[in-house]
């Protein structure tokens, strides 16, 4: 029996990874951590209930409340719309229609993840439903036609969590209820930090391609402005679904999540139009989105449970307890806290770990003279940054799933993404009107 | 066995293609949803709730077909390394634990339904929906999966007699 | 011996409950010379949502929870009495309800194996809007994110299409114009800073819903008489002070929303009037289900 929240926390840790190393099925092996945890935690139970009891109850309920959630219904919806234009070819008609544009782009199409998840966050609240529908409609026409395969991975993991800094942002929405800032200047707080993160991922593949130019494929096609403009044609498809997907947002037909919905419709339609929607493909694009859906919910599934266990454990609130006890300066202060986030995230969803750190961390960062705004959107960016750090992170597994490729390889591609990612972080807490400026001109 | 071993396949693909409808579902229930408001001016007032529950079953019933189709992740960079031997016999005690967490699941979860059917609990909502209906869901998925399981774990034992 | 107990609170760290149940644990601490540690935890961080709690703590899944009555009355039906619309008008009478359903309160947890310890109402909801609301007329084709089943059945009512979504998708919603108007009170509206997207606050005094903490049996009984004691004390002081806070947290918040501009307005008599036939219907309704003591209570309060 362990009583103390800290050395708990790290004998969970352990046996997690002895699991995940044994093969245990990563959902299976959350579930497996949070029921040691568990057992080894020291509850003072009444002599009339028993522990095993308390964990089949507890994990019954948060199974049923992890799925039972209208936000998360969202994300098979977009997975299935990634999968319809990927299996009718209404994808390679977009990159098709693209290329003209880019030949002269050090890295050509490989900027597309960017692009496309940028524009794609605008449309979803999510990291992991802009993640899958993206690299549904781009990793294997990139690897088809030759780009490096680390480069589309890793801009593919550090582009998607884009869903959370562009708004609409699921994360920002809760920590402006909890902390008491203006959602709408959250939102617009993360427009600069989020473009900004976009450029540079931009600027890291063209200077990339720049030393290896063997990472891009070697066609000199070169492309008149006529024949652009009727290889352009092809794009027109797609720019129809972001319109109607987009428009139904902001004219204020649908909510980001209604949204999917119209995206779906709108794929079928798009296939039916190019006659490309056969008994076939109709099938394989839901099974194959029933596949995607289901092998990141089993993975939320265990990760709710997990952060129930923490909770009760009260990890999160010791270690926040433990940083406020120190007294830190500005600076190391803000450089402890990202630290704790980037363990924390390895292990919890972002939510969890927003909801569970911010009673305690946000008095003591206001507190040495950080407005909540800013904290805000440095949070965004720790939640962002959990999506892509192993053994629980959300964007991994979705690229794992669409992909196949091995999850230690992903990991290698997402790294250079990941520093980038903590760059930036850098550099909105050394200039913070990265983060204010928008948000200042709105009220004038 | 090999009867027993096509009859968890079918279950594990009956499973999928009910998962499949409801996502269709959820997509028409939300397409009605914008419709009557943007039309009508008015709303099922149901829509995200039941959205919500065939979310549910999307997933419960897909579990099994997905682990059938290698679709569930896990970590390798260690027993890609192992001989096969070796591999074999770590790959059956993670089936048992992974059997034991699923049973466990199902006992736990029936219970729940049990209870939430004996207590007649309601949705706090216009529909009051009765809430056993949808947590039924998990029960189901999780023996379909815990069945697909124990056919895994029979291949393994299959493939041992062979040799 | 010394104790720990879990305390799963739903609202985040600033709610007005979540800090009742925070300085209510404080009390108990103090009260119990340290032998009682309740620990909250703030922003359902346990994974609970709501409508599952009566039964979390009958199963002791958490040993101690704040529940809204409202979400649990599909459970209970005498948890929806707090929840039922315009059956008091101000705190005043709103007390005295509850002070008449406390017996039928106690009871009901006893049946799902916990026991009540105390009770405050949020302060009531408005109706908070774009436009104007003089008039019935006003109210028709209102888009209005209500929280529960009664807010829906009594603003169609009254003519307009309410619409249910989380609490998460209101502001953007709010912005896009998925939705023109929300039921809450003057508290969430402060909170959610709808000063920047909406424009009037009507004072319908639409409900008085009430929000409860209660512990699961076998913790209590394995607790000493003197701990008891003491968590009963703490609860009774508590209690009293949630009550008086509601009520000028009501004023307070309103007092914050005026300051960013935004228009409090008094409902006409024609719209009282309006609002009480629509709310009888709703009110008769769930009479229908009340038996015995519930309905004795209910009888006196029904205009
Ligand atoms: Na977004
Ligand atoms: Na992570």
């Amino acid at each position: 029996m362990i009583s103390d929240p800290l050395i708990l926390s790290f004998v969970m840790f352990g046996i997690m990874f002895l699991f995940l190393l044994s093969g245990l099925w990563i959902g299976f092996s959350l579930f497996a951590a949070a029921i040691a945890g568990m057992l080894l935690y020291k509850f003072n139970l009444p002599p009339t209930i028993s522990v095993w009891h308390k964990i089949g109850a507890l994990i019954a309920n948060s199974v049923w409340n992890s799925l039972d959630s209208w936000s998360l219904t969202a994300l098979p919806l977009f997975i299935l719309m990634g999968e319809v234009l990927y299996r009718t070819a209404i994808s390679t008609k977009l990159l098709n229609g693209l290329l003209p544009w880019l030949t002269k782009v050090p890295g050509k199409l490989l900027h597309i993840n960017v692009v496309a998840c940028s524009l794609f966050a605008a449309v979803s609240g999510s990291s992991a439903a802009t993640t899958a529908t993206v690299g549904k409609i781009t990793l294997d026409e990139l690897s088809k036609r030759g780009y490096d395969k680390n480069l589309a991975l890793g801009s593919l993991a550090g582009a998607g969590t884009l869903g959370f800094l562009i708004p609409p942002s699921l994360i920002m929405i809760i920590y402006g209820v909890l902390s008491d800032t203006s959602i709408g200047k959250l939102f617009v707080g993360g427009v600069i930090p989020g473009l900004m993160l976009a450029g540079m991922y931009s600027t890291y593949i063209i200077i990339v391609t720049l030393i290896k130019p063997n990472v891009v494929p070697k066609d000199d096609e070169e492309f008149s402005f006529k024949e652009k403009i009727k290889r352009s044609k092809e794009i027109f498809p797609v720019l129809f679904l972001v319109f109607i997907v987009l428009g139904g947002i902001y004219l204020g037909f649908t909510t980001p999540t209604e949204a999917a919905a119209i995206g779906v419709i709108g794929a079928y339609l798009l296939a039916i139009l190019f006659k490309n929607l056969t008994w076939e493909n109709f099938k394989t694009s839901l099974l194959s989105a029933v596949k995607t859906t289901c092998m990141i919910s089993f993975i939320i599934m265990g990760a709710a449970f997990l952060s129930q266990v923490v909770g009760f454990v009260g990890i999160a609130r010791a270690l926040s307890e433990y940083i406020a006890s120190l007294n830190l300066s500005p600076y190391v202060l803000i450089f402890v806290v990202g630290l704790m986030y980037i363990f924390l995230g390895m292990i919890l969803d972002g939510i969890s770990m927003v909801v569970m750190t911010l009673p305690i961390v946000l008095p003591i960062v206001t507190l040495a003279g950080f407005k909540p705004l800013w904290f805000g959107i440095f949070l965004v960016f720790m939640v962002e940054l959990a999506q892509i750090t192993p053994p629980v992170g959300f964007s991994l597994f979705v690229i794992q799933g669409i992909s196949g490729e091995d999850i230690s390889k992903i990991l290698k591609a997402t790294f250079p993404f990941f520093l980038i990612m903590i760059i930036m972080v850098v550099l909105i807490t050394m200039f913070p009107e990265i983060v204010f400026y928008l948000p200042q001109k709105m009220i004038e | 066995m090999k009867r027993i071993l096509r009859i968890i396949e079918t279950a594990s693909n009956i499973g999928a293609v009910f998962s499949a409808i409801f996502m269709i579902l959820i997509v028409c229930l939300i397409a009605v949803e914008i419709f009557l408001r943007a039309l009508f001016n008015t709303s099922t007032l149901i829509a995200d709730e039941y959205s919500a529950y065939m979310f549910v079953f999307v997933v419960m019933l897909g579990l099994s077909y997905t682990f059938k189709e290698k679709g569930h992740i896990r970590i390798t960079i260690i027993t890609s390394r192992l001989g096969e031997k070796a591999r074999n016999y770590l790959e059956t005690v993670v089936l048992f634990v992974v059997l034991a967490i699923l049973v466990f699941s199902i006992y736990h979860s029936a219970m729940m339904v049990y209870d939430t059917y004996s207590l007649d609990m309601r949705a706090d909502t216009i529909a009051e929906t009765p809430l056993y209906i949808p947590q039924i869901a998990l029960p189901i998925g999780y023996t379909i999966f815990a069945l697909q399981i124990l056919g895994e774990i029979l291949k393994k034992f299959i493939k041992e007699d062979g040799k | 011996g010394n104790v720990k107990l879990d305390l799963n609170a739903i609202y985040g760290a600033t709610s007005f409950h979540t800090q009742g149940a925070m300085e209510f644990a404080k009390l108990v601490e103090k009260y119990s010379n340290g032998s009682v540690k309740i620990i909250v935890h703030p922003g359902g961080s346990l994974g609970f949502k709501g409508p599952e709690l009566l039964k979390a703590v009958k199963d002791a899944q958490v040993p101690m929870s704040d529940i809204l009555m409202g979400v649990v009355a599909g459970s209970e039906h005498v948890f929806g009495i707090s929840s039922l619309p315009r059956l008091v008008s101000n705190f005043k009478e709103a007390r005295a309800l509850y002070e008449d359903c406390k017996p039928l309160y106690e009871k009901a947890a006893l049946k799902w194996n916990q026991k009540f310890l105390y009770a405050a109402p949020w302060p009531p909801s408005g109706l908070v809007t774009k436009k104007e609301i003089k008039s019935v007329a006003d109210l028709k084709g209102l888009k209005t994110r209500t929280y529960d089943k009664n807010g829906a059945k009594f603003l169609r009512e009254l003519g307009g299409s309410p619409v249910s979504m989380p609490w998460g998708e209101v502001y953007s919603s709010l912005r896009t114009g998925v939705i023109d108007s929300v039921l809450t009170s003057t508290e969430s509206a402060k909170n959610g800073k709808f000063w920047e997207v909406l424009k009037y606050f009507t004072n319908i005094y639409y409900a008085f819903p009430l929000n409860m903490v209660t512990i699961n049996l076998d913790y209590w009984k394995s607790l000493s008489k003197d701990q008891q004691k003491a968590i009963l004390k703490a609860a009774k002081e508590i209690e009293e002070k949630q009550w008086k806070n509601s009520e000028e947290r009501y004023f307070s918040a309103a007092e914050i929303l005026k300051k960013h501009g935004m228009v409090i307005n008094d409902p006409t008599p024609e719209l009282v009037k309006a609002m009480d036939k629509a709310a009888k219907k709703i009110i008769e309704e769930f009479m229908k289900k009340a038996k015995g003591k519930e309905r004795k209570v209910l009888e006196k309060y029904v205009k």
